[in-house]
């Protein structure tokens, strides 16, 4: 699904060079649940970055559905992101000033789909992750799991084949963090390949299959 | 995609309130001066009815005040006397000069039915006409041959003939000075009819206009100025000897001799200025705003950068994210001039300016005042628009 082979990413500023990534070899096969695990500033969220195409890798090559990744012109990265892959943050990242609906169904924006279909959609992915008396909401009128769940829904709109999610328990409660790490698996089960960054060794556990970075290195 | 834009919007109204009102303000200022230059653009295109090219004119000062008697024999000497100069091809007499502020406004009524009309009007000698190259549309200039009329003889514009006479030939026709039956009522009669007579000048505002036959012979007041037609090529310094042969006629009175083109430039400064005063201001306003609004903007996107990480992480292009900031500016700014628009619209249908701000001027005045107000709108987003663009996905994500 989403092979990665050598791949290096440093950060440069004006006086100081920082080896984010060395020599990264990964597989990410289709259907699984990968767990990326790490202590912080070990460069987890950077994998997962250049796994989703946020970010261009210094060195080596990255395969998407078998396809090398060449060009990291802005629209055909653009067009792999909203397609292949669907993101899920620590801090929900939604617009407060949008309704839950509203929030859901932006991926679809940055599709040529009719109004209608767009809202059919997230109407579905609301329902999918339990949301659908909420559509009308605000997020700040929302818990914390709840937001995390409006976040997956716009994640999943889109039908990507991969979820990316960024540490999604990191700022919910345990019983919250229960609740997301249940929908991720029953995602996954649906057939929806899930990569997770994660502290958390128990939910890490959860997933099939757990690879761990350190000082910008896969060892395990 | 618009819908999603809107929304936002609309629900940051409280926040958006104070640089609403504040662009709203600024597109009232630039459609105020945007109608006054347009409408002065419109009065400058019309024609006034006189050439004032190689006229002069003289002003008559006496040493005291008090009402002009007729002195028919200075009026003759000055005609004769000045006419016999090389220089001077005709001389006229008038009430007052075109291109001064003075103005003679009475009203005029149709002898049978009493209906008034006002209009502005002045005497003229027989001479006026041919010294200022006027075009007659009907009829036919007064002249000595009316002199001993009983009825004053008078030219009227175009615009007083179709008001007092719609659909009627208004020469030979007849009007009262006065209320019909009133003691002080005399009576004109119209011998021609001119296009247009704007004596203040091309800003001046066209109206109705009677130009009444000033006769040296029989005229019961004097008039105080001298128009006199100059021959090609006759300079400035023309001016000393003609003041040396006024005095040489009559002493006793001064006479102030100015060209009619140094009083036309004297008289578009006077209307002018105060319009480039109100631009200057107007644009110093609008720098304010511009500068205000690129403040609110760069703070707005600032705080919504990882709003736009999450949009990039979600399909958006870079190019998508700078459309975005622009054309969310251009709904504000529009939200502010529709708010104005719904406000302005209602000065030309309340014809509370009159024909000074007519539909023309209003539809050009809204053109030019949206398109400077949107280029503004635009010019300040663009920056801010392409700094959000230029971001990485993942440090606008990480931003805090």
């Amino acid at each position: 699904m989403i092979r990665l082979e050598n791949i290096s990413k440093t950060y440069r500023t004006d006086k100081v060079e920082t080896l984010a990534l060395k020599d990264i070899n990964l597989h990410v096969n289709k259907g699984e649940f990968l767990s990326i695990m790490g202590p912080s500033g070990c460069g987890k969220s950077t994998l997962l970055n250049l796994i989703g195409l946020l970010d261009q890798p210094g060195a080596g090559t990255i395969s998407v559905d078998g396809a090398a990744v060449k060009s990291y012109r802005d629209k055909d990265v653009a067009q792999l992101r909203n397609q292949t892959f669907g993101f899920i943050f620590q801090s929900f990242h939604l617009i407060n000033d949008l309704q839950v609906i509203d929030n859901v169904e932006l991926p679809l924006l940055y599709r040529s789909l009719p109004a209608r279909e767009r809202k059919q959609r997230a109407r579905e992915a609301l329902e999918r992750v339990g949301l659908g008396a909420r559509m009308e909401h605000y997020p700040n009128q929302l818990s914390g799991g709840q937001q995390q769940r409006v976040a997956i829904a716009r994640a999943i709109v889109g039908r990507p084949q991969v979820l990316l999610a960024d540490e999604p328990t990191g700022n919910l409660d345990s019983q919250m963090g229960g609740e997301v790490m249940d929908l991720l698996l029953r995602l996954n089960q649906e057939g929806t390949t899930v990569v997770m960054v994660t502290h958390d060794e128990r939910e890490a556990k959860r997933g099939s299959h757990i690879v761990r970075v350190f000082d910008g290195q896969l060892v395990s | 995609m618009f819908r999603h834009l809107l929304k936002p919007l609309w629900k940051r109204k409280s926040r958006n309130l104070m640089l609403t009102l504040e662009l709203l303000l600024a597109f009232i200022v630039v459609f105020a001066i945007a109608a006054a230059s347009t409408r002065y653009y419109q009065l400058y295109s019309l024609p006034t009815g006189f050439a004032h090219e190689s006229v002069w004119s003289v002003q008559m000062e006496r040493a005291q005040d008090g009402e002009l008697s007729n002195e028919s024999a200075l009026y003759d000497q000055l005609k004769r006397s000045l006419e016999a100069m090389p220089e001077i091809e005709r001389v006229a007499f008038a009430d007052f000069s075109p291109y001064v502020r003075a103005t003679w406004q009475s009203g005029v009524y149709l002898p049978d039915s009493g209906a008034e009309m006002a209009t502005d009007m002045m005497h003229v000698s027989d001479d006026f006409f041919a010294a200022l190259d006027m075009d007659l549309q009907q009829g036919q200039w007064f002249s000595s041959s009316d002199e001993g009329s009983a009825e004053l003889p008078v030219v009227i514009n175009r615009r007083l003939a179709d008001a007092m006479f719609p659909g009627q030939d208004a020469v030979g026709k007849r009007l009262s000075e006065g209320a019909p039956g009133s003691d002080n009522s005399s009576m004109l009669r119209i011998t021609g009819v001119i296009g247009e007579f704007r004596n203040h000048g091309e800003l001046m505002t066209p109206g109705n206009f009677i130009l009444k036959r000033f006769s040296p012979l029989s005229s019961r007041h004097g008039v105080s100025t001298l128009l006199l037609k100059l021959r090609p090529g006759t300079g400035r310094i023309f001016e000393v000897r003609l003041n040396e042969q006024l005095k040489l006629i009559r002493n006793d009175r001064s006479y102030r001799i100015s060209p009619l083109t140094d009083l036309r430039s004297a008289i578009l400064g006077e209307s002018i200025i105060p319009l480039i005063v109100l631009s200057v201001i107007a644009a110093f306003l609008l720098l304010m705003v511009a500068f205000g609004l690129f403040g609110v903007l760069w703070q707005n996107t600032t705080r919504r950068i990882p709003e736009i990480g999450m949009r990039r992480a979600a399909g958006a292009t870079a190019l998508q994210i700078y459309w975005q900031i622009v054309v969310e500016q251009l709904l504000l700014s529009s939200a502010a001039m529709a708010v104005g628009l719904i406000l302005l619209v209602q000065l030309p249908i309340t014809g509370v300016f009159g024909d000074q701000l007519n539909w023309a001027v209003f539809l050009i005045a809204v053109l030019v005042s949206v398109a400077l107000m949107a280029l503004v709108s635009v010019v300040c987003a663009l920056y801010p628009a392409w700094r959000a663009s230029r971001m990485s996905p993942t440090e606008a994500l990480r931003y805090e």
